[in-house]
């Protein structure tokens, strides 16, 4: 959109048919084009407030990422709105949804993919639309997003949405409803909500904070808002334009035939001062092949395919800021199964059913691979995958049954999506941690079919207590529990719990809670924070306090959480 | 005449079953290097598990000598006219065939008939004591046959691995090692019917006999359970209790495994064996 058209006045002029039913009433239509112009607008304004979303997420942890994830979402749509090259409004829509669908990362990608999917299904025979035609789709959005989460909660996304539909089509029924001032009352509304949301939602009030999708949604209908009124002072260049598109087709090009089908497709952006792209091009080289680096001093875009993703992606650490770290394997996306490279104890009998596992941490992923898990998604540094990412690795196994487990309440709704979207058999086995994860996979019987193995992974995964520790990003209160940026946290099965001024004591406080007569084994995962030395020191330590007990140590390497302790 | 039916030590036959039912056992051999012993003849069960323990010789199991087959034959044919043979698989030793060789030398002077059981421990014993009872009820030789066979169709048998170290080191269990990753301490639970299959695995001892309980419990109308052990008399009592519990009426018979098993299992292998009744036959 770099010199692109914004109107300069509202959006009645510009080639729009600007027309009065009776008493007045607004028909002023609208095309495609100014619908993806809208949400390219709230895309970037989402885009600049994502750190500031991320930040109030209830639980303190590093990975609780619904602004970028939401972005990740909306970038995806946009991508898709404006490859569809259409001026037509319910062509861009139902592009957008479909977007949507496959780049939704988190449960608040998801739901909001539902959104756009409510909205696009109502504008499904519109050309061009009119601020009533918006309002009906703002309701369609809505009813979509309560479908979306088999238990919908008040003081969420889900009520800012409702909120949302009725005073839009409340406003629209007035004098002088046109679309701006439909927008602007869908604003205000939005605004009110998730200011009440702490009112519904005990866990918000005690932390202090609003409900982080309520406040993405606020966000985006905010940046359609200020696009309509020309307010462009805020909005910086969108990140979605034809550079990414050019970006796209030149790295779609080094995955054509022909090309080494190994490694992790790896991209990310730096940005910094004095970036050398020739430098950092000839580094590039040395860690694989299909290698595209372009930009300037300040901003690098580097693509690659390599063995060692960590590896290049702490050598551009080491020059900058990095942002749109994307890697994924090769392997799968090709849809070969193809055993890794210390494959031989790796490559696991080819039973009825496939299984998928979602793990974030190079360690991790060799666990898993080790225990005969048909594909593996690496979650990245966000530790959500999209939908789409989850739906390539479930076509990638062999077998038409597949069982996805994504060992993280944030992915879960991204994996009934991707099982909805797929033509095979898929069950989705709830794991909410690795631990988790690993029981359910160790349970899967070759022997056994489709619904007899989720079901012998579900009653597996309840069996083991699950220990995850990391730092809190922000003070704040949880159940009651006070706790203070920079402490070391522990979640004991997804509920913060601990607040100690160390790791280990952490590790040993969780311990004291969860440790029972039945436990015989703890299974200590270490992640890129922590030292395989530092492991061993805590694992004798707690050897010492549980001497009756086994205590393994495994290199997890997994991101943010120093420790994930499993007890059996 | 009886018949008289004769098997291998691999069958973990408590003595006071043999002596009852009149079966004749043959001793696999256990080979510890180059010393080789008759199973529970030279070598108790108890003494083979010490050493496997100490010896710094991984041992392995060997069939019967065609030898000691014929032996056993010629002798039983001066008071029958009729032997059925029942043994160990044939995919985990090579029994059946040093069987049917000392058939063929035999010739005309006695009928023998054998029996590959598919099975070992239970798996095998539950079969063999099914043709002892028949042939002791004065089944003829086709009744004894069909008795060994039905159970054999109907029995399953599985085994829960303390550890995969000396099935690593028999070298026999690869195909469930590929499975099993090194990477994390696992205890499998496998299949012991035909060949070695893997069902299950968990990562402690507990949870892996409970599972092992679960998955022979889902098995539909049983009427007979085995618990056997190698050197864990205690668990195959708890286990045998929950089966009671469960299982009111159905009779559990705990026995200790022999080397056929125990070599490649380790002296902390735990197995049952689980016989369908008849009327749920397919």
């Amino acid at each position: 959109m770099a010199g692109g058209k914004f109107p300069l006045s509202n959006a009645e002029s510009e080639g729009h048919a600007v027309t009065r039913g009776r008493r007045g009433r607004d028909t002023t239509t609208y095309s495609g084009k100014d619908l993806r112009e809208m949400f390219a607008a709230a895309t970037t304004w989402l885009e600049q407030n994502a750190q500031a979303i991320n930040s109030i997420n209830v639980f303190p942890v590093p990975d609780g990422d619904t602004g970028t994830n939401m972005y990740l979402t909306m970038r995806a749509t946009m991508d898709e709105a404006y490859e569809s090259g259409s001026e037509a409004a319910n062509v861009v829509a139902g592009a957008m949804a479909k977007g949507a669908l496959m780049g939704a990362r988190g449960n608040s990608g998801v739901i909001l993919s539902q959104i756009l999917r409510g909205f696009a299904d109502s504008l499904s025979k519109k050309e061009r639309f009119d601020s009533h035609d918006f309002v009906a789709a703002l309701d369609e959005a809505a009813v979509s997003a309560d479908r979306a989460v088999s238990h919908p909660v008040e003081g969420t996304i889900l009520t800012v949405m409702r909120a949302v539909a009725a005073a839009a089509r409340e406003r629209s029924k007035k004098l002088r409803g046109n679309l701006k001032n439909v927008l602007a009352a869908a604003v205000e509304a939005a605004k009110d909500a998730v200011a009440k949301t702490p009112s519904l939602l005990p866990a918000l009030r005690e932390a202090g904070v609003v409900d982080a999708g309520g406040q993405g949604l606020y966000v985006m209908l905010e940046g359609a808002l200020r696009y309509l009124r020309g307010d462009l002072a805020s909005l910086a260049p969108l990140a979605v334009q034809d550079p990414e598109r050019t970006w796209a087709r030149a790295t779609t090009a080094l995955h054509g035939i022909g090309e080494a089908l190994y490694g992790y497709c790896t991209e990310f952006l730096v940005s910094g001062e004095k970036l050398n792209a020739g430098a950092t091009l000839e580094r590039m080289l040395e860690l694989g092949d299909s290698v595209l680096v372009v930009g300037d001093e300040t901003l690098l875009r580097v693509h690659l395919h390599t063995a060692e993703p960590e590896t290049a992606i702490s050598y551009g650490r080491s020059l900058g800021r990095l942002s749109q770290i994307k890697v994924d394997n090769i392997e799968e996306q090709a849809g070969q199964f193809v055993a890794r490279v210390q494959a031989s104890r790796y490559v696991p009998e080819i039973g009825i059913v496939g299984t998928v596992v979602v793990v974030s941490g190079a360690g991790l992923e060799d666990v898993f691979r080790s225990l005969g898990a048909t594909a593996v998604v690496p979650g990245g540094e966000t530790m959500n995958p999209s939908t789409r990412q989850i739906l390539q690795a479930i076509e990638s196994c062999p077998q038409e049954q597949v069982i996805v487990l994504p060992n993280n309440k944030n992915v879960i709704l991204g994996a009934q999506q991707a099982a909805r979207n797929s033509r095979k058999r898929v069950r989705l086995v709830g794991t909410l941690s690795v631990p988790q994860g690993m029981a359910a996979l160790l349970a899967l019987n070759p022997e056994e079919g489709l619904d007899d193995n989720a079901a012998l992974m579900e009653d597996a995964r309840r069996e083991v207590r699950t220990i995850e520790v990391t730092k809190a990003i922000r003070t704040t209160t949880v159940a009651g529990l006070r706790v203070r940026a920079g402490q070391d946290i522990a979640l004991l099965d997804g509920t913060l719990a601990v607040a100690e001024d160390s790791p280990q004591a952490a590790v040993r406080e969780s311990l004291n809670r969860l440790v029972n007569d039945q436990t015989s084994l703890i299974t200590i995962y270490y992640g890129a924070q922590s030292t395989a030395e530092d492991a061993e020191a805590l694992a004798d330590e707690v050897r010492a306090v549980y001497p009756s007990l086994q205590v393994d140590i495994v290199y997890g390497g997994q991101p943010h959480y120093r420790y994930i302790v499993s007890l059996e | 005449m009886t018949v008289r039916v004769v098997t291998d030590s691999a069958a973990d036959l408590p003595r006071e079953v043999v002596e009852a039912l009149s079966i004749t056992v043959i001793p696999l051999v256990v080979l510890f290097g180059d010393e080789a012993f008759r199973d529970g003849i030279d070598l108790t069960t108890g003494q083979f598990f010490e050493k496997l323990v100490s010896s710094p010789v991984h041992p392995s199991t060997s069939q019967p000598s065609v030898g000691a087959f014929q032996e056993v034959y010629e002798a039983l044919a001066g008071q029958t006219d009729t032997i059925v043979s029942v043994h160990i698989g044939a995919k985990f030793s090579g029994t059946v065939a040093a069987a049917e060789v000392a058939r063929d030398c035999l010739g005309k002077r006695c009928r023998i008939e054998i029996v590959d059981s598919q099975g070992a421990s239970l798996g095998l014993g539950f079969a063999v004591a099914a043709a002892a009872r028949a042939a002791k009820e004065g089944a003829s030789v086709e009744g004894v046959i069909a008795a060994a066979e039905s159970v054999v169709r109907r029995q399953h048998t599985l085994a829960m691995l303390d550890t995969l170290e000396y099935a690593r080191r028999g070298g026999r269990l690869s195909r469930v090692e590929a499975l099993l990753g090194n990477l994390l301490h696992v205890k499998p639970i496998l299949s012991v019917k035909t060949e070695i299959r893997p069902l299950s695995r968990t990562r402690t001892r507990a949870a892996g006999l409970k599972r092992m309980f679960d998955l022979a419990m889902a098995y539909p109308g049983i009427e007979q359970v085995g618990v056997m052990h190698a050197t864990s008399p205690e668990d195959a009592e708890m286990l045998a209790g929950w089966v009671q519990e469960r299982l009111q009426n159905v009779p559990v018979h705990i026995t200790r495994i022999g080397p056929a098993l125990g070599a490649h299992g380790g002296p902390g292998i735990m197995a049952m064996t689980i016989v369908e009744g008849e009327k749920t036959e397919a």
